[in-house]
């Protein structure tokens, strides 16, 4: 999310590149994946319990905190001390898991829970970019 | 209005963020080299931990608190840094980045009818989408509103917030203490004392003029900023120091000229750093570097220095002028304890004019680059050759307990349970 911006000039010597007016054209997928950048974090999903909803092992999370809240959202939250991922449906109260394995959890007087911000994007990864390959041992 | 927001315990609460297990724990922050205690959360404080003193001392209350233990991680302080003062500078365009986690807001005097509403909603709004805890002070002088932040965090019955106004200003400042004020040290206060002032309400009482020929001028408009009149501007307040040292020191004694160089250049390249942060170019360094009392009888400190005729902040020039040097600190039959460099001569990069005889400063592309490189990932990620050594050195900068960098590298991003 943040480069260290160093000019690169490409072309020969002397001669603008004839790409260089053109670079804002270029598709950052920052445009459609943040929207609030001071309150926007990315985390990794670890676990099978939200595969019915969409969110397998091992993807990325987009997680805004100034997100507005809707009746029924994917979020990141504290449960005994550890973020995890639910879906909460704010009427009744309960974080919903998807998978038939885990069952519904009543929050609505839980002192342990503590919302931290809403997922609004998931990105799956068919193939592990090698910026991600976490160093083993 | 001038509103002054600042992170509560900023270091520690930012450990907390991404590692809610800390929430309900004591946590410590340790300075470079892991040995002092740089920031403690609220809980570190109220359990007696104590702060600026070496981590051994407290080692008994960390096993009984079950405190955690961090060293400080400059590139999660930084961009958590950064995301404080971006969103603070959406409640105002008129914003000054005094610090790593202080940000001064102005505002229209009557552009918002309940501060204390407008505080408290600031404060909510940086904990929903930061998690970071702030504290809030108003008041209608860069002083005043710094007074105010003082009171927020401090005084009972604020809870975070404080405006002070014309109806609790006389209160609230009697409540403080003179060296509580902006830009009253502790010698300062010691010396207002024999003039009868302690509280901060006293001298808010006095009579600029007078304190003004008995101090200084920096005084008399500190009155008067005590009294709602402005006397300071955001340029007023930039805390460019006259002088910077950087010394150390060394986990093991250094016997080698080489080991020695690479800890002085490396001293001089922290010093460079510093000055080129406050716009400010070296004229005279100071060298030194000296063995621990107690091996000998005697002491032995050796000292030199270098003069730029033509002062700089290039990290490549400092670096060539220091290197040759160290060998005049150096005897073979030593055992150094501790060395150091102190830049004692700045000047403005701003207003120093170069002529015809002091020649042109080299071209500043470099050193930028080692500072913009070195912002992101930590002091001394890219530095200046001879500052290296191949192997790993007890003076370098152990950062043995270092939290994960969550938000700047892709490898060490907080990981969300699903299961």
């Amino acid at each position: 999310m943040l480069a260290i911006p160093i000019s690169v000039s490409a072309g020969i010597a002397g001669f603008e590149s004839p790409a260089a007016e053109y670079k804002d054209l270029d598709l950052m997928l920052d445009q459609i994946l943040i929207e609030r950048r001071s309150s926007t974090f990315i985390a990794r999903a670890s676990g099978v319990s939200m595969q019915g909803f969409g969110i397998f092992d091992q993807d990325i999370l987009i997680i805004d905190r100034a997100a507005p809240k809707s009746a029924f959202d994917i979020i990141v939250a504290v449960l005994e001390g550890q973020l995890v991922v639910k879906a909460i449906d704010r009427k009744k109260g309960i974080l919903i898991s998807g998978h038939p394995e885990y069952r519904p959890i009543n929050v609505s007087s839980s002192e342990s829970f503590l919302e931290e911000g809403i997922v609004i994007r998931s990105v799956r990864l068919h193939r592990e970019p090698p910026l991600l390959t976490r160093v083993l041992g | 209005m001038i509103g002054l927001i600042d992170g509560t315990s900023f270091y520690a609460s930012t450990e907390q963020i991404f590692n809610p297990s800390l929430r309900s724990r004591p946590v410590l922050v340790l300075s470079n080299n892991d040995g002092v205690v740089v920031a403690l959360s609220p809980l570190a404080k109220r359990l007696g931990f104590k702060k600026f003193e070496p981590i051994w001392l407290q080692q008994h209350l960390v096993e009984k608190h079950n405190a955690a233990v961090f060293s400080s991680n400059y590139a999660l302080y930084g961009e958590m840094s950064r995301r404080l003062h971006d969103r603070l500078s959406e409640f105002s365009q008129d914003q000054y980045r005094y610090s790593i986690d202080e940000s001064f807001l102005r505002f229209e005097n009557g552009a918002i009818s309940d501060w204390i509403a407008f505080g408290r909603f600031i404060r909510r709004t940086i904990w929903d989408e930061l998690r970071v805890p702030t504290g809030v002070g108003f008041g209608e002088t860069i002083t005043l509103s710094k007074a105010a932040n003082h009171a927020a965090k401090r005084l009972p019955g604020y809870r975070g917030v404080c405006h002070i106004h014309h109806g609790n200003r006389k209160e609230i400042l009697s409540q403080m203490a003179v060296s509580d004020i902006w830009g009253i040290g502790n010698r300062l206060a010691a010396r207002l004392k024999l003039f009868g002032v302690t509280s901060a309400l006293d001298l808010a009482s006095q009579d600029p003029d007078t304190l003004r020929r008995s101090f200084s001028i920096n005084i008399a408009k500190t009155i008067k900023e005590l009294n709602g009149i402005p006397e300071f501007y955001w340029d007023d307040i930039k805390p460019a120091k006259q002088q910077i040292f950087s010394t150390r020191s060394f986990g093991t004694r250094v016997r080698t000229l080489e080991a020695l160089e690479r800890s002085l250049v490396s001293h001089a390249l922290t010093v460079t750093r510093k000055a080129r942060q406050q716009q400010s170019l070296v004229a005279q360094v100071v060298m030194f570097a000296s063995t621990a009392g107690m091996d000998r009888t005697v002491r032995t400190v050796k000292s030199t220095s270098v003069h730029f005729i033509r002062p700089t902040d290039c990290y490549k020039e400092i670096a060539r002028a220091v290197l040759p040097k160290c060998i005049e600190l150096y005897d073979p039959h030593l055992d150094y304890a501790k060395a150091g460099v102190g830049a004692v001569d700045l000047v403005s990069a701003s207003n120093f004019q170069f002529d015809l005889f002091t020649g042109q400063p080299p071209a500043p592309g470099v050193s930028q680059v080692i500072d913009r490189i070195n912002e992101r990932f930590g002091p001394g990620h890219m530095t200046v050759g001879a500052a290296l050594s191949t192997s790993v050195e007890s003076w370098q900068m152990r950062r043995s307990m270092l939290s994960p960098s969550y938000l700047t590298s892709w490898r060490e991003l907080p990981v969300v349970r699903c299961d």
